[in-house]
């Protein structure tokens, strides 16, 4: 009966539809221990996450993506059937999550997973709502299945939850019978293709014939084994699959009526109507997008700019404490200039990617976004976009990465790979602190209707995005083509007030996600650049004294004729037209691996240039003259050119990276690459002529 | 055999759904929860008709493109 500490961790799975409330379960039973990858190399399809059920007892469990039924209509849902088709670890117990007020719907699903054999429990989540009474007893006995009434938003039921899942998972579990009986042609294929199969469970065997074409595991043999034996008993699929949908709802439907009773307008529907009513209005609701949106942006400059001056002035209160500590020489140069420099980069995002995510995390979880999806639908298909779309370009404003992640439930790959191509158009947060520094320069302070002038520039910038990924999208729709349906099909979920512990692991998770990976990024070019900007080719005198360890004078050429100073003098002849200069140019090819790059690319060569460390990188920018003529370096040419370059330019490695995993293949980001960064140069060069 | 279809029910009209055309929309109805037997209400038409949002079995709203919702055949007035 008692499991080892050293036996391999039993697997729990949390299965449920979409909107079912199951990634607040996840969070309740989880908390801090889960682990969810964003970045290259790490696997992002699986959210999994350790809990204790007993002082000796740790289980994984793992949190699937929502689906509706084992019939896979969107690459989320197909992760989910792959679960449980392939050779993966198979789960011991499913904790099956489902609203309550939405029982009917949502289970058959349920049926489908109990047919594959898995020792499942039942957990009914959100019956705190009010208007709902639901007899357990009556699912226990016709679902033969333990049923625990939840709650995630206040906990309620959690332990029962728990104690019942450490129960199943040490008691032997035996499939009896099968919820849907096979039909007579689906019996025949099935022991037809059982055995080659290698399988035991008859329904397993019946999913793998009906998706047989697409499963990775299955050989190409087998697979026209299948297609023939198929065709041979004109087997017809979908009629097939449309068959068992209805034997399985004509079985649970009574059921589910006898065992719920909700009352009229109950559970949040009859607000839910009342909000509806102006937010989806057809004039109203495009209007309150509009003022959510300029919300965001407000909040991103009114909220993260205190935040933000205090690391900024922290970092430099601790560089210099660190260099009146440690005496002079490289080391010191390293750390004070290298080091702390590029993780000032970092950190100084924090507040406005957190503020991102937050806002962004509220609006999915309130349920206003499949209300966006619906009223943009038909908008976004005349851009070859679909209404999902609009998810990836609103969260494309936090970050491209999870924005071109978050289009995995758009089953249409052309509507799928335009919004992958073109959401890095929309600006993202990393391109705040150059906006921010370079709009310091070219827009003076002051209000305009009642706004900050600095923060319409910001949103015309963001405006400027979202007219290029348009455009992209409405020129790539003619290009790209593709014989699949496309569809909408949004459920509405009912308003929900956030669940406060969701968003604040939402948060925590995505910024840690963007420190540790951008930030590692950051960091690496941070020091390269460091050495590249300290060291120079020495000149051919000093190389015997370079040589000589006795030597404490290190050889410390002036920044122009560092590495870096050649390599941006090498390209200035390409980026003069635009009107940037070789330190400019250093920061540009910096910030192909990563955008943010360039606020810690300017620090580093400005303050080697300039030891004093006092004035902030701002201060030192707008100081910056040109030494022939006196002329100040960013002048509103410059800088305008600058900001379009920025704003266009593809220049995020980890993009790339997740572009190349998610189209599965190196075309589309090096097409991505070339069509961004050439409407860039091009942009940039029209506007640095026009204003100079 | 063609038959009403839910396009032309008018906003707050309650009707009920007959069977759905499309085999493929109509797995992908079903798996929704949307299915023959099952009532279905107009709730309005947005973007000049293109999207209509509908309550079925007064429980859920589904928003679905015009093109989608002319397979739902639905009981004749």
């Amino acid at each position: 009966m008692s499991t080892g500490n050293n036996e391999k961790h039993k697997l729990v799975v949390l299965a449920g539809n979409p909107n079912s409330g199951k990634s607040t379960l996840f969070n309740l039973l989880t908390g801090l221990s889960q682990h969810i990858g964003n970045y290259p190399g790490v696997t992002v399809d699986k959210k999994t996450g350790s809990m204790k059920l007993s002082a000796e007892q740790e289980v994984t469990l793992l949190d699937l993506p929502g689906a509706y039924s084992l019939y896979p209509s969107s690459k989320d849902e197909r992760v989910v059937l792959h679960q449980f088709l392939s050779e993966q670890q198979q789960p011991d117990l499913i904790v099956y999550v489902a609203d309550v007020s939405q029982l009917e719907k949502q289970i058959l699903f349920l049926t489908q997973l109990k047919d594959l054999g898995y020792p499942i429990v039942l957990a009914l989540n959100m019956v705190d709502m009010p208007g709902i009474t639901v007899h357990t007893e009556v699912l226990e006995k016709h679902f033969q299945m333990p049923v625990i009434p939840i709650s995630g938003k206040t906990g309620m039921g959690i332990s029962p939850l728990k104690m019942q899942m450490a129960a199943m998972l040490s008691a032997p579990y035996s499939f009896r019978e099968p919820y849907y009986k096979l039909s007579k042609s689906e019996e025949e294929l099935v022991s037809h293709v059982k055995g080659k199969l290698g399988v035991k469970n008859d329904y397993s065997a019946l999913l793998t014939i009906h998706h047989a074409a697409w499963l990775k595991h299955l050989d190409d043999d087998l697979k026209q084994d299948i297609h023939n034996q198929a065709g041979h008993l004109m087997f017809n699929s979908v009629q097939a699959q449309i068959n068992e949908t209805l034997s399985r709802y004509d079985q649970f439907t009574p059921v589910i009526r006898k065992a719920l009773h909700l009352e009229a307008g109950g559970a949040g529907m009859k607000m839910t109507d009342r909000i509806d009513r102006w937010v989806m209005h057809p004039v109203l609701g495009s209007l309150i997008f509009f003022l959510i949106m300029l919300l965001v942006f407000q909040a991103i400059f009114a909220w993260a700019t205190g935040p933000m001056d205090f690391i900024e002035a922290s970092m430099g209160q601790l560089s210099m404490a660190v260099r009146s500590v440690l005496a002079d020489g490289w080391v010191t140069d390293l750390i004070c200039d290298g080091l702390l420099a590029g993780l000032a980069g970092v950190i100084v995002f924090i507040p406005q990617i957190a503020i991102l995510f937050l806002i962004i995390g509220i609006l999915e979880e309130v349920g206003y976004m499949a209300r966006a999806v619906s009223m943009f639908d038909v908008m976004l298909r005349k851009f070859g976009l679909n209404g999902r779309s609009i998810v990836a370009l609103v969260s494309g404003g936090a970050c491209a990465i999870p924005a071109i992640m978050s289009t995995r439930n758009i089953s249409n790959w052309k509507e799928r790979l335009i919004t992958i191509l073109v959401t890095p158009f929309i600006s993202c947060s990393a391109r705040i602190p150059v906006y921010a520094i370079l709009i310091g320069f070219a827009v003076p302070q002051g209000r305009l209707w009642g706004f900050e002038k600095q923060g319409l520039a910001l949103m015309g910038l963001y405006g400027l995005g979202i007219v290029a990924a348009l455009g992209a999208a409405y020129i790539l729709k003619w290009i790209i083509k593709s014989e699949d349906r496309s569809y909408l099909m949004m459920e509405l979920p009912v308003y929900r007030l956030p669940v406060v512990k969701n968003l604040g692991l939402l948060v925590y998770e995505k910024t840690k996600a963007f420190v540790v990976g951008a930030g590692k990024i950051i960091l690496m070019i941070s020091l390269v650049l460091w050495f590249l900007a300290s060291y120079g080719p020495a000149p051919e005198a000093m190389d015997t004294q370079a040589a000589n360890m006795e030597s404490t004078e290190r050889y410390k050429p002036e920044i122009e004729d560092s590495y870096a100073g050649i390599l941006g003098k090498w390209i200035e002849p390409v980026i003069a037209p635009i009107g940037f200069d070789w330190k400019m140019g250093i920061a540009v090819i910096c910030s192909f691996a990563a955008r943010e790059v360039f606020v810690g690319t300017m620090a580093t060569i400005y303050s080697i240039e300039d030891d004093s460390d006092v004035m902030s990188i701002r201060t030192m920018m707008a100081n910056d003259r040109n030494p022939e003529t006196g002329a100040m370096i960013y002048s509103t040419a410059t800088t305008w050119s600058l900001l379009i370059f920025y704003a266009f330019a593809m220049q995020c490695m980890s993009t790339l990276a997740i572009v190349k995993r998610e189209t599965k293949s190196w075309k589309w980001p090096i097409i991505q690459f070339v069509m961004m960064t050439l409407l860039a140069y091009l942009c940039s060069l029209a506007v640095y002529q026009w204003l100079s | 055999m063609a038959g009403r279809t839910a396009v032309e029910l008018i906003p707050k009209e309650v009707s009920q759904i007959l069977r759905i055309d499309d085999l493929v929309i109509a797995g992908k109805l079903m798996s929704m929860g949307i299915l023959p037997q099952a009532q279905i209400e107009l709730v309005r038409r947005n973007a000049f008709g293109h999207t209509l949002i509908f309550r079925i079995n007064s429980r859920f709203k589904i928003a679905l493109r015009k093109d989608e919702a002319k397979n739902i055949i639905i009981q004749d007035k």
